[in-house]
């Protein structure tokens, strides 16, 4: 996966980070991140999954493994042992040897995914950007930008001005969405932009709802200028 | 630079008796400039009266402000003159630099760019008009107004700042200055909102920009100024044509339009998209008290039209609501009830046509606590069908006391009329006149209402949460 054509901006090769490490900068802007354990061996991944609690998510690692889900290195809703050590092996397979390990996740519950993220515009430099995830983000490209420093009532304008705003409503039984931890999630993005000149765009997706409203960054992508 | 007390012009034509064409320096006379004109030919001795000099080193004091008008080559020899002479602010009135996009535009460009920067100078230009400010009688175009106003303008478009000079003037504006500043080579939009944000003499701020280099610095200056004074901007781009035109109109990168919805969101400034539509909403802003909200009602008549109004408004963003049980039985006291319907929008052709009518619909209309705004929609060719005068009494009755009604609230007028002949021309303009100089906004369609009250309205919660906060 690379920045969406036209929104990076500078010149100069871009690095991408693996999902452990743009997870861990999300963190440490206390932007809230599925807990996440990298294992490198099958009994590591077996051990993490047991103290995470079953069903878990494997995802293989590596700042090369761009398209996760199409190489074959994501297994969702593992529910046995035994099942995370036979998909740590197809797993491993999938990706011919080219990982920094194995992510072991809980299997969120949600179907609210929602995308949020950072990029330099030539003019304005950091800006967020927050929009519908997951395959809406292709699908219905509903997504608004705001020039960082974020301050609370802009990033609450924010989820009034995409179009698919009742997401975040109360939608079939679900709670409706923590504002106010959004708001902290974009506003912290604009930080990371402001601060870290070497970052150029952050890619948060899906961004997803759990039922009881919260966010978490279930996936995660950084990019920075070599 | 833009309030210059003298101004030498590089390039001012020697007098040619019967030419048609006026220079830049021959309009600066004809207008009236109140400053010390020097016009620079070395080819002349005196120009239109004015003592000619063969170069800047000649001049007998340094000027406030450098006007060239030579062709682009020569534009780097006169820029290092100025470098030499201490005449630090120029105007560029020359085109034939970097928005060609060819070879040698763009290394003249950054010729003059280099020497610029480096020497200290503020450039206005290249391929721009430059200043027009009324109350110094400056101005190096042809066809200005000549009333001192309070709007200030800044443009990358020349055709722009005319545009909004002559359509601004037909409906009431009148400016404080208004610059056409091109490319932007070392003074931008950011540098000339500052400059109009701390103008005394402006009050509203009207902007035509298709790129900015720094946009940053725009962002903080627009989001300091919208608090005191609205900022109405035009911001072309949204399509992939226009972005394409404007690389090659002031070689501006356009970007990103979603971006750009950002920095209205954030900064407040109130987007436009046209000459007319800023000329409208700035005439708005100017002469209406703040909107509390977005909720407004219509007063007109036709059943189908107050359909179509309505949903005109809505599209636009703003609210009709229905009329309480007790607005309708208020507005029942003044209405007959045979051929009116009392409803929002109100559709009552005995109102339209006896303004004694108004003042009472008025004050029920604007008194309710759901409502923001009254719109008054004439419908000429049946007014005028009912008796000729309607038109003219009832746009006077607005002029000179419906504000009186309106509890502090906004009261504008719209218009539609279909049938050709100059007896409908000559009304509308008799309505024109008397709603201008009555200080009542009147818009040429519903449309376009719709469109800037729901501007105006957006507006005020912007003010509202940035004070909140």
């Amino acid at each position: 996966m690379q920045p969406k054509a036209g929104l990076s901006s500078r010149d100069g090769e871009l690095r991408s980070l693996s999902e452990f490490e743009s997870g861990k900068i999300l963190e440490s802007y206390v932007i809230p991140v599925v807990a996440t354990t990298l294992a490198t061996t099958r009994q590591e991944a077996v051990e993490a999954a047991a103290s995470t609690g079953h069903p878990v998510v494997l995802k293989g690692c590596s700042a090369d493994l761009t398209h996760k889900s199409e190489a074959g290195a994501v297994k969702l809703n593992l529910t046995t042992s035994a099942e995370v050590a036979s998909a740590f092996t197809a797993i491993e397979a999938a990706a011919a040897g080219a990982l920094d390990g194995i992510l072991v996740q809980p299997q969120i519950k949600g179907t609210r995914e929602l995308v949020a993220g950072m990029i330099r515009d030539p003019q304005f430099g950091p800006c967020v950007m927050f929009g519908l995830g997951g395959i809406f983000t292709e699908v219905l490209d509903d997504a608004c930008f705001r020039i960082a420093p974020l301050e609370e009532r802009d990033a609450l304008a924010m989820m009034d001005s995409i179009r698919g705003s009742a997401i975040l409503g109360p939608v079939r039984g679900t709670a409706p969405a923590d504002r106010s931890a959004l708001s902290r999630v974009l506003i912290s993005l604009g930080r990371i932009g402001l601060e870290n000149d070497s970052i150029d765009a952050i890619d948060v997706n899906p961004l997803l709802l759990q039922e009881n409203g919260a966010p978490v960054a279930v996936d995660a992508a950084i990019w920075t200028t070599r | 630079m833009l309030k210059p007390e003298s101004i030498a012009v590089v390039g001012a034509s020697r007098d040619k008796p019967g030419a048609s064409w006026v220079d830049m320096f021959g309009q600066l006379v004809e207008f009236g400039y109140r400053g010390r004109l020097y016009p620079i030919n070395p080819k002349a001795d005196v120009i239109r009266g004015h003592k000619a000099y063969a170069g800047l080193p000649d001049l007998p004091e340094p000027v406030d402000l450098v006007i060239i008008g030579l062709s682009a080559p020569i534009v780097p020899w006169i820029l290092r003159d100025c470098v030499a002479t201490g005449n630090r602010n120029v105007h560029i009135f020359s085109a034939g630099f970097g928005e060609t996009g060819e070879d040698q535009g763009k290394a003249l460009q950054e010729e003059i760019t280099k020497i610029a920067v480096e020497g200290g100078l503020r450039v206005i230009g290249p391929n721009s008009m430059g200043v027009f400010s009324p109350r110094l009688r400056l101005v190096t175009w042809a066809g200005a107004p000549e009333a001192v106003g309070s709007v200030g303008i800044l443009t990358q478009s020349g055709g722009f700042a005319d545009g909004i000079l002559g359509y601004g003037s037909q409906i009431g504006l009148s400016f404080s200055t208004v610059v056409n500043y091109g490319t932007g080579l070392t003074v931008d939009a950011s540098d000339l909102v500052e400059y109009l944000s701390e103008d005394p003499e402006t009050d509203t701020i009207g902007v035509y920009l298709e790129g900015v280099a720094d946009g940053r610095r725009l962002f903080d200056a627009v989001r300091r100024t919208t608090p005191d004074k609205p900022v109405v901007m035009v911001k072309p781009g949204a399509s992939r044509a226009a972005r394409r035109t404007a690389a090659s109109h002031t070689g501006s990168l356009a970007g990103d339009d979603r971006i750009w919805q950002g920095f209205f969101a954030q900064t407040g400034a109130i987007r436009v998209d046209s000459v007319q539509d800023m000329a409208h909403t700035i005439d708005a802003l100017r002469r209406l008290p703040r909107p509390a909200g977005n909720r407004v009602a219509i007063i007109g008549t036709g059943g189908g039209s107050s359909v179509v109004a309505a949903d005109s408004c809505s599209r636009a963003g703003l609210d009709v609501p229905p009329l309480s049980a007790d607005a309708r039985a208020g507005l029942r006291e003044t209405i007959p009830a045979a051929g009116n319907i009392i409803t929002n929008p109100v559709d009552a052709h005995d109102v339209m046509t006896d303004p004694a009518q108004m003042p009472p619909v008025l004050e029920v209309l604007s008194s309710q606590d759901y409502l923001d705004m009254v719109v008054v929609y004439f419908h000429v060719d049946w007014m005028y069908d009912v008796a000729p005068d309607r038109i003219a009494a009832l746009a006077s009755f607005l002029a000179e006391s419906g504000a009186a009604h309106m509890n502090g609230k906004p009261l504008v007028a719209t218009w539609r009329s279909y049938r050709s002949g100059p007896q409908y021309r000559k009304v509308i303009q008799q309505m024109r006149e008397i709603l201008v100089d009555g200080g009542i906004p009147l818009f040429p369609d519903i449309d376009s209402t719709a469109r800037t009250l729901a501007r105006l309205a957006d507006y005020s919660g912007f003010l509202a949460s940035a004070k909140a906060t």
